[in-house]
């Protein structure tokens, strides 16, 4: 019996065509995958520049942006050219309300409709505007807003933030994983390709999106002889045959270019 | 790299970091067990099923004919819906039948996985469809997502104790960031397979090892390893070093013939540690004819100069070895004979069964002379139990069992001892000396001698019974003697001489220089489970990693080109390996294991007339052995 590949055209490409050759072609689609990388590494880069390149394909995209506001990110990229304009964001990012955080809040409130960065970069944010997120919340949100045409591709900008701001449904941490776990299902299901994007962490501990994800890429920078480098590695990728070693990359008006 | 492979019926864990291809390995184990017509069930918390089958597919064809369980929660509804028990929801399908879209959560209901709803599934679905391998994929997934309400660290280990309590040999994948952290619920599992990946100048290089597998020996060297086009594909040629992620010296593949030299050291410290254990065993009462059988039969093999077989048979002969001693701890408590000697062979056994046994150095399989005296005189410290002696009118020597390579008082080259009495229960009608008639079907059962006298049961070492509940019957039917004689099965010369209860496994006899005195009896009755059985007995488990030697493309792993698959004789260097070669039938193994808590009653049969005084067990020429693991780093 001869198999042939039954993902060949299945293929996803990330928009950074150095990452879809390592990939052995792009990412396996409707599958969530992790970005590690710090601060400044790149990873929120990595995650436009997919969302970008589904744009450029007539699909939907959306952003979950809780790092960064979407004004912030899109002045990021502005001296880049890119037009972001046009991409769907759900402004997670807790903002002002961290210093109203004193308070417990219990309820779970419905969150604004997703608005594109124009939009948003039009208003101003009012503290009473802000909502509380939890990762409850954004499944929530995301099944409302996809009842009618599926995200093809989501960008979580971090898990990292939304874990230190979400508001915890207990304390179980137990329950923070099982919610992780229901919002990438809950992707997976409706087809979508993820990106989530995450700060290291104590490398001894394990967590949720390690073990949900089904392959990471890991940005990293450091001093090599006289210089400081930017590498990207694959640090895992199941079911794909990939490029497992190291290699550098500049950022630039393309976005992230490998060498 | 585990001498055969994995101990049935025990929970094993694959450990490692993301992507080291740990669900790799474990679908490998049960494609192997398909292959061999098994039912085997992945439980997958992690990888859905439908990416599972394709991300594996170069394990097809055996893959679609593992069945998957989908364990995987469903989306949560955050809103009061019914909460069904997984187990009435979903069931095991066959890969083959999985559809290429992940699974939708249904609209109006939740599954909820929980620990105790798999545990009932599991035990419900193993009794149904008989499931001889399992894969819990993994166990990280299951404490991060069904534990609710529980502490993730006292779930796992109930849960390992209830898949010990299951008797499926099942593996467990385990996440592990870390290469040194060992967890509590670790400790349960029967052994442990770590997967390494390490940096070195920028490259990815992948090491597999064996971290414990309890009371067996095993291979203690790191071994490079790449995921491969058909699979793990695994380096036995060489060692990796752990500290400078180095490729080793690799170890100069063995040949089995030499010139005639003296008995490499390896080799006999092959046997040197088997011999402790299976004199251990006999002095706690074990019957361990199963062990002597296989070595027996390697003696046969390396007469007849079938070299390759001679391994299997160590090999196998190990794995019983090791088999009796878990038997042994893990059944009823056995009735130990009283005496000192006895506790501390059981203190040892135990000792063993809990720590985790070195590796034995590759050994070389010495020319023949030099190996059958050696299995001979393997035998020969092994004694099988002995009967008491008996008063004969003619002492015969071939009655002589279990003789001993110093006072072997056979002519014939030690290769043929008379082996095993018959440890079979003691039915009337049996003569005494003769194994129990109604088995051995050559045996008219109408010769209706007295009952075979009951030794003590279970003491079948040299320790001689009472002489007097014996002495009287075998007096008495001297007539009986006679009537053994007319008996076609033993051709002894002298007619007054009872019939001896050796033995002759079957593969060893052809080769046997043609004694006249040696009775040529068909095999006993318990005996004659062992050597008829080793004829029709399967190999035994073929180890899981598949040694694949295919240039296929080095996109990951540093581990170098494989060299070409060797011929079937310990081809790497490594421990005696049972042969590499695939297409093994079902391991018939477990069953010998039962023998000896099925085996009651020993029969210390006594042949009348037999014996000539009985030697003393002999002392151990050797001091006991301490393998010490070779270097491997």
């Amino acid at each position: 019996m001869s198999w042939v590949d039954p993902l060949a055209e299945q293929r996803v490409s990330t928009g950074t065509p150095g990452l879809d050759r390592m990939l052995g072609g792009g990412l396996i689609a409707g599958r969530p995958y992790l970005v590690t990388g710090g601060t400044g590494s790149g990873k929120t880069l990595l995650g436009l520049t997919f969302l970008l390149e589904g744009l450029r394909r007539g699909e939907d995209v959306l952003l979950v942006a809780v790092d960064e506001p979407p004004s912030e990110i899109l002045e990021n990229v502005r001296s880049f050219g890119w037009d972001l304009s046009a991409v769907k964001t759900l402004d997670a990012n807790p903002g002002t309300r961290a210093i109203k955080r004193s308070a417990a809040v219990q309820e779970i409130r419905a969150m604004n409709d997703l608005k594109t960065m124009r939009e948003m970069s039009q208003e101003t944010k009012r503290s009473a505007d802000a909502e509380d997120i939890s990762i409850q919340s954004i499944q929530l949100k995301l099944r409302q807003q996809m009842q009618g045409t599926p995200f093809r591709r989501v960008v979580v900008d971090s898990i990292t933030s939304v874990r230190r701001f979400a508001v915890k449904s207990s304390v179980d941490p137990q329950a923070e994983r099982t919610e992780i776990q229901s919002l990438l299902r809950f992707l997976s299901e409706s087809g979508t390709t993820t990106l989530i994007t995450a700060t290291p962490s104590d490398p001894a501990v394990l967590t949720a999106e390690e073990i949900l994800t089904r392959g990471e890429v890991l940005l990293t920078r450091k001093w090599i002889a006289d210089r400081s480098v930017r590498q990207l590695k694959i640090v895992r990728m199941r079911g794909a045959a990939h490029d497992p070693e190291r290699r550098p990359f500049v950022i630039s008006p393309q976005g992230i270019v490998l060498g | 790299m585990l001498e055969g492979g994995l101990v049935p019926r025990r929970p094993y864990l694959i450990v490692g970091a993301s992507g080291t291809g740990k669900t790799t390995l474990a679908l490998q184990f049960l494609c192997e067990g398909a292959r061999r017509g098994e039912h085997v069930l992945l439980v997958t918390l992690e990888e859905p099923p439908n990416e599972a089958r394709v991300n594996h597919r170069a394990l097809q064809p055996d893959l679609d004919r593992v069945e998957v369980f989908d364990a995987i929660p469903d989306i949560m509804r955050y809103e009061r819906t019914p909460f069904k028990d997984i187990a009435s929801v979903r069931s095991a399908t066959p890969f083959g039948i999985v559809p290429p879209d992940i699974r939708r959560t249904p609209e109006l209901s939740s599954v909820e996985v929980t620990i105790t709803a798999l545990e009932q599934m599991l035990r419900t679905e193993v009794l149904r469809r008989n499931y001889t391998r399992v894969v819990i994929d993994s166990l990280t997934a299951l404490q991060y997502f069904c534990m609710k309400g529980f502490d993730p660290t006292a779930g796992a280990q109930t849960f390992l104790r209830f898949l010990s309590d299951l008797r499926v040999t099942t593996l467990l994948t385990v996440e592990s960031p870390l290469e040194d952290l060992d967890t509590p619920e670790r400790m349960l599992a029967r052994g442990e397979i770590r997967l390494f990946r390490w940096e070195l100048d920028g490259m990815s290089v992948r090491a597999i090892g064996v971290e414990k597998f309890r009371g067996s020996p095993h291979d203690v060297r790191l071994h490079p390893y790449r995921i491969g086009p058909r699979g793990i594909d695994i380096n036995l040629d060489v060692t990796i070093s752990r500290d400078t992620r180095q490729i080793l010296e690799p170890i100069v593949p063995v040949v089995a013939v030499s010139p005639p030299a003296p008995v490499p050291p390896g080799f006999v410290s092959l046997l040197d540690p088997l011999t402790e254990e299976v004199r251990d065993l006999v002095a706690v009462g074990v019957d361990v004819t199963p062990v002597r059988t296989e070595v027996e039969t390697a003696l046969g093999a390396a007469t007849a100069n079938v070299m390759d077989e001679v391994s299997t048979h160590l090999a196998r002969a190990t794995a019983l070895t090791v088999g009796l001693a878990e038997s042994l701890l893990e059944g009823p408590s056995p009735p130990i004979p009283r005496s000192d000697d006895a506790e501390a062979a059981f203190r040892r056994i135990r000792q063993r069964a809990e720590g985790s046994r070195a590796g034995i150095a590759p050994t070389e399989l010495p020319p023949r002379e030099a190996l059958t005296s050696q299995l001979s005189r393997f035998l020969g410290l092994v004694a099988p139990p002995t009967p008491p002696p008996v008063p004969a009118p003619e002492p015969a020597p071939t009655e002589l069992r279990a003789a001993p390579a110093a006072p072997n008082p056979s002519p014939a080259p030690s290769p043929e001892p008379p082996s095993a009495e018959a440890p079979a229960a003691p039915t009337p009608g049996a003569p005494p000396g003769l194994p129990d008639v109604g088995v051995v079907p050559e045996l008219p059962a109408a010769d209706a001698p007295p009952p075979l006298p009951v030794a003590p049961p279970l003491l079948l070492h040299g320790t001689v019974p009472e002489p007097t509940p014996l002495t009287a019957p075998i007096d008495a039917p001297s007539e009986a003697r006679a009537e053994e004689r007319a008996l076609p099965t033993t051709p002894v010369p002298s007619a007054a001489v009872p019939t001896s209860i050796a033995v002759a496994p079957p593969v060893a006899t052809p080769h046997e220089p043609a004694v006249p005195s040696v009775p040529v009896i068909p095999a006993e009755v318990g005996a004659s489970e062992t050597p008829a059985a080793p004829k029709k007995r399967r190999r035994t488990t073929t180890p899981r990693k598949k040694v694949v030697k295919e240039p296929a493309p080095a996109l990951d792993g540093a581990a170098p080109p494989t060299p070409e698959p060797t011929a079937s004789p310990p081809a790497t260097g490594e421990v005696v390996p049972p042969d590499t070669t695939p297409a093994k039938p079902k391991r018939r193994a477990p069953r010998k294991r039962k023998a000896p808590s099925v085996v009651a009653a020993e029969v210390v049969a006594v042949p009348a007339g037999a014996m000539v005084e009985r030697p003393d067990p002999p002392v151990a020429a050797d001091p006991p052995p301490n393998p010490s693991p070779p270097e491997g780093a």
